[in-house]
This record gives structure tokens, sequence and C-alpha cells, in this order.
């Protein structure tokens, strides 16, 4: 993230997300390094100023006492890693509720944040200056105004290949003895608006309802496309709707793959596969349908996150990184971490080759796209694993009817 | 995208649709028949647990690919309805 003061006036659109920000010349904007090297490219003249965030904003450390003093919490990256953040803001307000904490993130998300207590507000990015400021009510000085960046911490720092996400958080921000539960904002009436799509009769909520994140955020950390279509066809429990999740400008890629569904619960009746990327549900939306779900399964991925926060079940299929680096703290989780000989792996010890970004360097070699890491979670392996699980939790058991191998329970509280 | 769109073998949608018609052509489809057969066993309660087998068979699976690999399962505090009881 920069600081960046321009000369003219810059347009910032993301029109995937119909996103539309329009900067103003001689006011200061924190935005994203891309946006700065982009208007560099495009003509340098137009940028008056440039400059790194420490430039402005004291790095936050351990020792300070935050009260009567503004903490920016910056990161440009995805919905894990600003869950991640949730229990070190949380503990920030608990131990100085004379601070006042701002998330600063990608405009998308910033509606599953605003809302909660700890946060005093939440401003997507790219945001003015001046914005914060007056949301501040007294002058932000060099001395009072500290910024956690969390840029590079994963992607770079060495002890990301061996901690807990979560814990290394903590130990960045000093807390030895912290409650690592993420968290997320539920909007009610968007509660509502999921209810009145996708439960509108009281037996759906009877149903096992299970989300399915059809890809990561990255190819490297999907299985690739055959294997959910698999493991749509071979699922063999009756009363079960399937939420197959992913974003909105995929639902084309998701398509493709439905039309191929034979199973033969769908003719019955007895299975429900619903394509929520067609729908287009924002983020906030997204939440409220994962605060409903029984049951998740997914990549290394935003629903993973999203399911602990509201204590859901949870089945991770993991290659790139370990699952004790992401899922060691949550509750009712089980993950299949796939081991294998490739040779971008860096550690024996967790069998991962740590790459961020979404080219897998052995598809690569192999002209394919997806890792070939993933192809081990076969349907047969993650339904498996599922049927164990669910049984486990007592959410399913062994059908008496001889049609049928299972049968949904009455639902339990978890 | 394009890439995305072509599957890696077209016939994966045929093994996948109809899993009592595998076609036995390869080494990864002994092992998924296997692995199919041992969830049944599973199932029924005649083995405790799918992934014991995973240690068995996945050893011998490979990819499309030269990776050889194996699937392990790790558990993070579950809960079960015993203990919330």
């Amino acid at each position: 993230m920069k600081l960046a003061t321009f000369t003219e006036e810059v347009k910032f659109q993301r029109l995937d997300l119909a996103i539309e920000v329009i900067m103003k010349p001689g006011e200061t904007y924190l935005v994203p390094d891309f946006v700065v090297e982009k208007v560099k490219q495009l003509n340098p003249k137009v940028i008056k100023k440039s400059s790194d965030l420490y430039h402005r904003f004291r790095r936050y450390n351990v020792n300070i006492d935050l009260n009567d003093k503004i903490l920016l919490i910056i990161r440009s990256g995805g919905i894990g890693d600003l869950l991640f953040l949730t229990p070190m803001a949380r503990e920030v307000k608990k131990r100085y509720p004379d601070s006042k904490i701002f998330l600063v993130c990608m405009e998308q998300y910033h509606e599953m944040f605003k809302g909660l207590p700890f946060y005093d507000a939440v401003f997507p990015i790219p945001v003015a200056f001046s914005v914060i400021q007056k949301e501040v009510r007294y002058p932000m000085t060099d001395s009072n105004s500290y910024c956690f960046s969390m840029e590079s911490l994963i992607e770079e720092d060495k002890r990301a290949k061996e901690q807990n996400v979560y814990e290394l958080l903590a130990e960045e921000f000093g807390f030895l003895d912290v409650d690592l539960a993420p968290q997320v904002y539920l909007n009610e009436n968007k509660l509502k608006e999921i209810k009145d799509l996708f439960f509108k009769e009281p037996k759906d909520f009877n149903k096992l309802n299970i989300g399915y994140q059809f890809t990561a955020s990255s190819a490297i950390r999907t299985v690739k496309p055959q294997y959910t279509l698999g493991f749509l066809n071979i699922w063999e429990v009756p009363d079960t709707r399937i939420f197959l999740i992913d974003s909105k400008h995929k639902k084309d890629f998701i398509k493709y793959y439905l039309k191929r569904v034979d199973n033969p619960l769908i003719n019955e009746g007895r299975l429900e596969i619903i394509d929520v990327s067609s729908y287009g549900l924002d983020y906030a939306q997204l939440v409220a349908l994962v605060s409903l779900l029984d049951f998740v399964i997914g990549p290394d991925s935003s629903i993973m996150h999203l399911a602990e926060c509201f204590g859901k079940p949870k089945l991770g299929l993991f290659a790139a990184f370990h699952s004790e680096l992401r899922l060691k703290n949550y509750k009712n989780t089980v993950a299949l971490d796939v081991f294998t000989d490739c040779k971008y792996i860096v550690s024996k010890k967790y069998s991962s080759c740590f790459i961020h970004g979404d080219v897998c360097p052995k598809a690569k070699d192999l002209k394919r796209y997806f890792a070939p890491c993933m192809d081990f979670l076969t349907p047969y392996n993650v339904v498996g694993a599922t049927y164990a699980f669910l049984q486990d939790l007592k959410l399913i058991e062994i059908s008496m009817d001889s049609k049928y191998k299972f049968s949904v329970k009455k639902k339990l509280d978890l | 995208m394009q890439e995305m769109l072509t599957p890696t073998k077209n016939e994966e949608f045929n093994v996948f649709s109809n899993p009592e018609q595998i076609q036995l052509t390869s080494l990864n489809d002994v092992v998924d028949v296997m692995s199919f057969l041992l969830g049944r066993l599973s199932i029924l309660g005649i083995i405790k647990s799918v992934d014991e087998f995973a240690y068995e068979f996945a050893n011998i699976r490979e990819s499309h690919s030269d990776v050889r690999g194996t699937v392990i399962r790790n558990t993070y505090n579950i809960i079960t309805s015993e203990e919330l009881k």
C-alpha cells in the first residue's frame, strides 16, 4: 500500500464488481501499490507524490499503549486475510478501549466487517486521507497514528511456513493468550434476503444443507472441477441440498460442469444442487448463506474461514499449504491433506510448496491448469471423508430404508 | 478461462457419472475401484473408517503426471454430539 497524490483525476475501476472510485487531484489517497505502478506506466507526470505508508504512520509494535491513539489495520488481500485479523483487532480494542481502530480493505469486503464492534470504521480502498481524518475527529499527528500492514507477512515471512496464521499474527501483535476465533458481521437484512431466496419452506431447514466451494480464489488450491462433478454424481444421501458456492464471474464455467451432473437422487426429487454463482450474491449475502448451512466443504479459501465464524463443521481440501497452518485452532474441522513427492515442495514436514498466486509451476510443466497434487483428492476420498464426518457429527445415519445408504438425522446446534 | 473449461481427460465424466461401469484401463482406475469398494465396506461398518485405506492405496496412486502422493486426514477440535450431552 502507498500514500499517493495525483495531479489529475484518476479513476479506479473494478468492472467485475461494479466498483468505481474517482480520486481527485491534490488529495492524498491510500492506494494499492499496483495502482501507483499502473498510473506511473500510463503517465508518470500524473503522480505528484507517492510514499510508503510508514512515512506518514508509525509502525505498530507490541509495546505501544494504544489508548487515545489510532491504529489503521491495512490489508488489500482477500476475505481469509481479513478474517485472520479479526481476533487481533478484537483484542486490541479489549486492551485499549480508548483506541480508534480502523480497517482499510477492498471495497467488496467492507460490508462484511463494518458492523463489527471493535472496528470504529471500515474504509474501502482507495480511501482519501481526509476521509479517515474526518472520522477520527481530532488531529492525526505523527505521534498518535499507527498502522499495521499485513502486506508480505504471509507471503514472505518464513514463519508463515511453520506457524498457524492466527498464531503468527498474535505473535506480531504481541498477544500470548488470545481468543483466536475469527468473526464476521452478519447483516440481518441480508439474512432475511437469503432466507427468502433459498429457505422459503420450513422443510428446507430439515434437509442437509451443504455448501461446497467450487473453486478457490487461486487455481493452485483448487480441486479440478471434474472431481467436484464426480462428487455430485456419487453423492448418496437423500434430502440433501448442495449449494455450489463460487463468484458470479465464474457462472458460465460452473454451468458448463453442472450440465453434466447425473445423479439419480435429483430425478427422484431427493437431491437439489443450487448454483449460487448464478444468483450474483454480494459478499454480505454470502456470509448470510454460510450462517444457514449445516456443513461446508471447500479448498483452502474463503468459505472455510467464514464457516468457522459460525461454528459450522467443515471439511477442508488442502495441498499447497498444510491445513495446520490455517485450521489448527478451528472447531469441528476435518482436513484432507495431500502429501506428494512434487519437486516444488519446500517443507517435508508439511509437504507444502507454499506458492501464492495463481500458477502452479508443476501444472505449468505439465501444460495443465490445476495443480496435480490436488488430483489425489478424488471424489471417493472427499465423499468418504464427508460421510464419516457427518456420521460422527450425527447429522446422518445408516438408513433403515434399503433403497438409500443414509438418511438425514435431526440436526444439532453445534 | 478457456483452458479451465477444457477437461484434462474427457473420459473422466463417464467414469464418475456411472461408477458401476468403470473401465479398468489404468492403475488409477484400479485404485478408484478399490477405494470405492472399501468406501462401501466402511458405510456398512465392516471397516472402521474410509481413511484407513487411504494410506494403503493412495501410495500407489498416480495423478496424471509424475507426482506420487497420499492423502492424510487431520482432525481439529471435534466436538461430537456425545460430548455436548
